[in-house]
């Protein structure tokens, strides 16, 4: 790393609080300069844009523009960018998608100074940093997620509405069936996801992200 | 006066207002002079001198005045009467207004003030049979209601966790990193790490506040098996123990020991979970130094009084951390819904001296299933 350059980074966090305290971590080290601040994801885009950062730490939860959406649109602009994620949720739904679009690594706000540090310097060499706790959600959440195969696309229109807390006549009115075609459809949905009602089965595709996109 | 058509009315009345004429003469000028027979002959002749004018002016003067005394006296008469009756119902709506609805007027006569005194106090009487209505029906929904409040601690739940997510821990990872830089630059370069220092403590005691606000978020306290009063005391100790505010408790039953009914149970709910309210929302928006409870129990109706030395109500919502100024409206609306569901009043308030006042009036129309002031 002493032979390269200096390693320049763009942090993308709504909290002021947390910004301040990575740029007083990465301005001890002397291979890491922070060239710019956004508090949300489209001025992340900006800057990003003007300022071709070596490696951006992307928070997920972030308005108006998420973490997600920039890091698709970055990755779509430069599909070489190095994006870390950095935020405080493990779960498959925030994970999953995080992975799916490309990030250079997933790292959790628990994550020590020094992990963190490693993350950023393997990046750049191109390496890449799965927190251990977020690897597990998103594998738990493939093998809940194998499930959704198990569905016709019929059912998994069905259950999208029912996730939406529409009733059976609305679904019904909805997708132009009978209002019995659609209760055959639940209990077929109940009976492929395990579950005993249609508001587990609500709970469960949400918490799976299956409806994400 | 003409003496052609002289009738009988006009001699008689000539003859006896002379008679009174010269009986006055007589009087006048004897009282002045002493001289008795002299001053019935000067009187004849004062009479015929012109006598007869000055007495019919001086006659329909008296008679004029004493007229006008008469109507000035009924009419004062009158209008007093009316006044004190028209006080009385003014002051009988206020008494209903106030929460007094076992109040009753009582006005004698036929006349409209009368039958409007009736009116009101059928109407009062309507209103209380009302209000005992729908403080059943609060009682008969008390299932419902346990069913709302879990509904409403899960979503709270949600809430606080999510509250924790977005905020406390960013800032407890922004503290740490702080923290690691402070550290590391302990030797290398002492000033600058010591330059964090402040910075470090601001942000410290900011997520302490949040903390606190989140606890405080939990709503420990529920009313439980405990009495109303015995359960405010408790709540007025813990928030005050947790937060470190001075909190000042006072309760009065003025009822006479006899007449010391249980309230009913909606009616204690209601009112712990107002004084709750208006207790947390004084400790998280407020920034208050004391904030004092009062629960006065009257014959006929219970009041319940919150106040702070804060910055007042304008302020609620400025830049404090954790607010949420929908969520804090919400709550002093459902203050108000829970007051008026059991047909009473919650009025929040600035104070003239700095300060909110939540004042909380419900009118006792029947008893509970507990015992009070135990």
């Amino acid at each position: 790393m002493a032979n390269k350059e200096v390693i320049t980074i763009l942090l993308a966090d709504d909290h002021q609080v947390v910004r301040r305290g990575l740029r007083a971590l990465l301005s001890l080290e002397n291979d890491i300069a922070v060239i710019g601040e956004a508090s949300d994801g489209a001025e992340a885009v900006d800057l990003y844009k003007d300022q071709h950062p070596d490696v951006v730490l992307l928070d997920l939860q972030m308005k108006p523009v998420d973490g997600l959406t920039a890091l698709r649109q970055l990755r779509a602009l430069d599909p070489n960018a190095r994006i870390l994620i950095l935020t405080s949720f493990v779960d498959a739904a925030h994970v999953t998608p995080a992975m799916d679009s490309g990030a250079t690594g997933y790292l959790l706000k628990t994550a020590e100074p020094a992990e963190l540090l490693a993350a950023i310097r393997r990046a750049v060499d191109g390496g890449v940093t799965y927190d251990p706790d977020a690897m597990r959600a998103m594998m738990d959440g493939r093998r809940e997620h194998a499930k959704m195969d198990l569905l016709t696309q019929r059912e998994l229109d069905v259950l999208r509405m029912i996730a939406k807390g529409r009733s059976n006549q609305e679904i019904a009115d909805a997708l132009f069936i009978g209002q019995k075609t659609v209760k055959t459809h639940v209990s077929n949905i109940l009976s492929k996801l395990q579950v005993s009602d249609r508001t587990q089965a609500a709970v469960y595709a949400l918490k799976n992200g299956w409806f994400e996109n | 006066m003409s003496d052609r058509t002289p009738s009988h009315w006009l001699l008689t009345s000539h003859a006896l207002a002379a008679g009174a004429g010269v009986a006055f003469g007589a009087l006048i000028v004897g009282i002045l002079e002493g001289d008795h027979l002299a001053f019935i002959l000067r009187a004849i002749g004062w009479w015929h001198a012109g006598g007869a004018v000055v007495f019919a002016v001086l006659f329909v003067i008296l008679c004029f005045l004493a007229l006008l005394v008469t109507v000035v006296w009924i009419a004062f008469r009158g209008t007093a009467e009316f006044r004190s009756r028209l006080s009385k119902l003014a002051d009988a709506s206020s008494l209903f207004a106030a929460g007094s609805l076992q109040y009753r007027i009582e006005m004698s006569g036929d006349d409209d003030l009368a039958l409007t005194a009736n009116r009101l106090n059928a109407m009062a009487q309507k209103l209380q049979e009302q209000v005992r209505a729908l403080q059943d029906a609060a009682d008969d929904n008390l299932a419902l209601r346990q069913d709302a409040v879990v509904a409403a601690t899960i979503q709270e739940r949600a809430r606080v966790q999510r509250e924790l997510h977005d905020r406390v821990s960013q800032d407890l990872f922004g503290l740490a990193m702080l923290c690691t830089a402070a550290d590391a630059q302990r030797t290398a370069n002492p000033e600058a790490a010591l330059s964090l220092l402040p910075e470090l403590r601001e942000l410290a005691s900011r997520t302490q506040a949040a903390m606190r606000s989140l606890l405080l978020e939990l709503r420990p306290q529920q009313l439980g098996d405990r009495d109303l009063a015995a359960a405010l005391r408790t709540l007025t100790t813990e928030l005050s123990a947790r937060t470190g505010v001075v909190m000042s408790y006072e309760f009065r039953d003025d009822r006479l020991d006899a007449a010391r009914t249980p309230l009913a149970q909606s009616v204690e709910d209601a009112l712990f979970l107002i004084a709750q309210e208006a207790s947390i929302n004084a400790l998280k928006h407020a920034h208050a130094h004391a904030i004092g409870v009062e629960l006065y129990i009257e014959s006929h109706r219970v009041v319940l009084r919150i106040y702070d030395d804060g910055k007042g109500m304008s302020a609620f919502g400025d830049g404090d951390a954790f607010t949420d100024t929908a969520m804090t409206s919400v709550g002093l609306q459902s203050m108000s819904e829970r007051a008026q569901l059991l047909g009473g009043t919650c009025v929040i308030s600035n104070r003239t001296d700095g300060g909110v006042q939540v004042l909380t009036v419900i009118p006792i129309v029947r008893g509970g299933g507990r015992v009070y002031g135990q």
